[in-house]
């Protein structure tokens, strides 16, 4: 299994590592950890580095200076659609409701939820294209916050495959990864 | 009269008077001078400082003076002033520890003794607002251009002064202002919304907990919120402070996620708590106004003094709980989770009104 991963804070880098070793070790997954970012940019690049020889999930923080994982994501689907990319943040507002609308099971409870959407849809299309318009928002995880829009909702609506609540530990990153294996519709594993 | 804690232990014989003398002094030695914090945090400008400097060298005054002298010493300024100093503060308590007359837990010990004792006389005492023209302990600190002769006088002040100011000093373990001595007096009848697990965390972790929650950075991030104190409310810059909220709140992320790891329950959810109403100031941005920033400024720096405070126990005990066991922090943290949970409130009632950001997209 190729993985890249991206969070911005280095103690909680090297916790991943190990939260990752120690899950493959114990599932008897092989894996290669072929880079590691620092923020959003980052990440694309080394995308760019290392697709054509084949990326099968990247895990990416949302927040994240200079780049949000959320814009990250766009910007990777729009370079190749079916890759998998499993979100990672603290983000906790709503643990159970977030969930369960994440894997289809009840409605947002926002009634502008669909507008919400579209004006996030034009923040995703000047990512894609590199725009970044004055006075404008230009990155999804700020539009997110005008919005009052939740990050993980979203990172749904833009094709994540899952969601990977901090902090770190075997437990969730297993859980995740199985999930992930199996192909389910989202993947998510939340702190308890 | 009212009963400082620094006598209460010479009078148990704990310390010395002259051990007393000697933290205190190194308390009033470690605040930053008049001049620095004027200078650094550009509370006056250039020709200003010179201009009270020059005087305050013909006329062989102190330099506080030297700015009354040309009106330069405003109210606002000292108020600006007061709130540098009391950042800087080191408790009495602490500095007895770091000098190694107390271990931390024996310092607890005789804290919780001397409030039991004392607490009820010394609260009903009024608590007044500290006129830094009328303290001795504050008035040497920032005029270290006095002469040495004022210092011996000095500690007999801090000594036996009536001044509430020395009293909130002595019985903070960890720093804090008048309102954690007011704690005291309005018992929290609310519980919290969430139980607490506390467990021992390992060294490995802790050191790298330490290594990322250090004084400068907490320094940068306290310097950055207070330069909101600057803001012009009715014509405000949104963009910076935009800015600003996005990587406070990236700051504050950092170290709940960090505070996740090694289980620092009670820092974790303070944070928490932090989170939620800064993302809704980032949410209503453009409709804050000056009480709103005010607050934002009170209860940020709070939560960060707050975190620094659990991470300064962690370190010592490895564990939250010590200091959960001690009435005045566990006031004092629920005290401000309240008042948290009360800000997000009333942005809760509020929506997003998309025609108004619409144009943002």
């Amino acid at each position: 299994m190729k993985i890249l991963f991206a969070d911005d804070t280095e103690l909680h880098r090297s916790y991943f590592k190990k939260s990752l070793d120690d899950a493959c070790k114990a599932k008897g997954i092989e894996y290669q950890l072929l880079d590691v970012a620092e923020d959003g940019k980052q990440l694309v690049e080394m995308y760019l580095k290392h697709h054509s020889s084949g990326v099968d999930v990247i895990f990416s923080d949302i927040r994240m200076p200079n780049m949000d994982g959320l814009s990250a994501l766009v910007k990777i689907h729009e370079l190749n659609p079916e890759q998998d990319v499993i979100m990672v943040s603290s983000e906790s507002a709503d643990r159970l409701k977030t969930l369960n609308v994440a894997q289809g099971n009840a409605d947002t409870g926002d009634i502008e939820w669909g507008k919400k959407i579209n004006l996030l849809e034009k923040v995703a299309d000047r990512v894609k294209n590199n725009i970044v318009e004055p006075g404008k928002v230009n990155l999804i995880l700020d539009g997110c916050e005008k919005l009052a829009a939740d990050p993980v909702l979203v990172a749904k609506h833009f094709k994540a495959k899952g969601y990977l609540q901090k902090p770190y530990d075997v437990e969730k990153v297993s859980s995740v990864l199985e999930q992930f294996f199996n192909k389910e519709t989202f993947a998510t594993a939340l702190a308890k | 009269m009212k009963k400082l804690f620094g006598e209460y232990l010479v009078e148990k014989e704990v310390l010395s008077s002259k051990d007393l003398v000697g933290c205190l002094m190194e308390q009033v030695e470690r605040l930053p001078s008049l001049h620095k914090i004027i200078f650094e945090n550009k509370f006056l400008d250039e020709d200003k400082i010179l201009k009270a400097i020059a005087f305050q060298h013909q006329a062989i005054t102190d330099f506080r003076s030297a700015l009354k002298h040309y009106g330069f010493w405003t109210i606002e300024l000292e108020s600006k002033v007061n709130s540098i100093l009391n950042q800087h503060k080191i408790p009495l308590g602490k500095i007895l520890v770091e000098q190694g007359y107390l271990e931390q837990d024996e310092l607890v010990d005789h804290l919780d003794k001397f409030l039991s004792e004392f607490a009820e006389t010394n609260i009903n005492h009024k608590l007044e607002e500290v006129d830094i023209k009328d303290s001795p302990a504050v008035a040497a600190a920032v005029n270290k251009e006095e002469s040495e002769e004022f210092k011996p006088s000095l500690a007999e002040d801090i000594i036996v002064s009536d001044k509430m100011e020395s009293t909130q000093e002595e019985v903070e373990l960890i720093g804090e202002a008048v309102d954690n001595v007011i704690a005291l007096d309005q018992k929290v009848e609310k519980e919290l919304d969430f139980s607490i697990e506390f467990s021992i965390i390992e060294d490995g972790l802790i050191q790298d907990y330490i290594e990322l929650l250090t004084e400068d950075r907490k320094t940068e991030v306290d310097n950055m919120i207070l330069s909101w104190e600057k803001l012009d409310t009715d014509n405000l810059d949104i963009d910076t402070l935009a800015k600003d909220f996005r990587d406070l709140y990236r700051e504050l992320h950092t170290y709940k996620g960090s505070a996740c790891f090694i289980k620092a329950e009670l820092t974790e959810k303070i944070i928490h708590a932090a989170e939620e109403v800064l993302n809704k100031y980032q949410t209503f941005i453009d409709k804050l106004d000056s009480v709103d920033i005010d607050l934002m400024i009170s209860y940020m720096l709070q939560v960060l003094d707050i975190v620094w405070e659990l991470k300064y126990i962690i370190q010592q005990t490895s564990s939250e709980e010590f200091i959960w066991k001690t009435e005045i922090f566990r006031n004092k943290y629920t005290h401000l989770y309240f008042n948290l949970q009360d800000r997000l409130s009333v942005f809760e009632e509020m929506n997003v009104d998309l025609d108004d950001v619409s144009d943002a997209f």
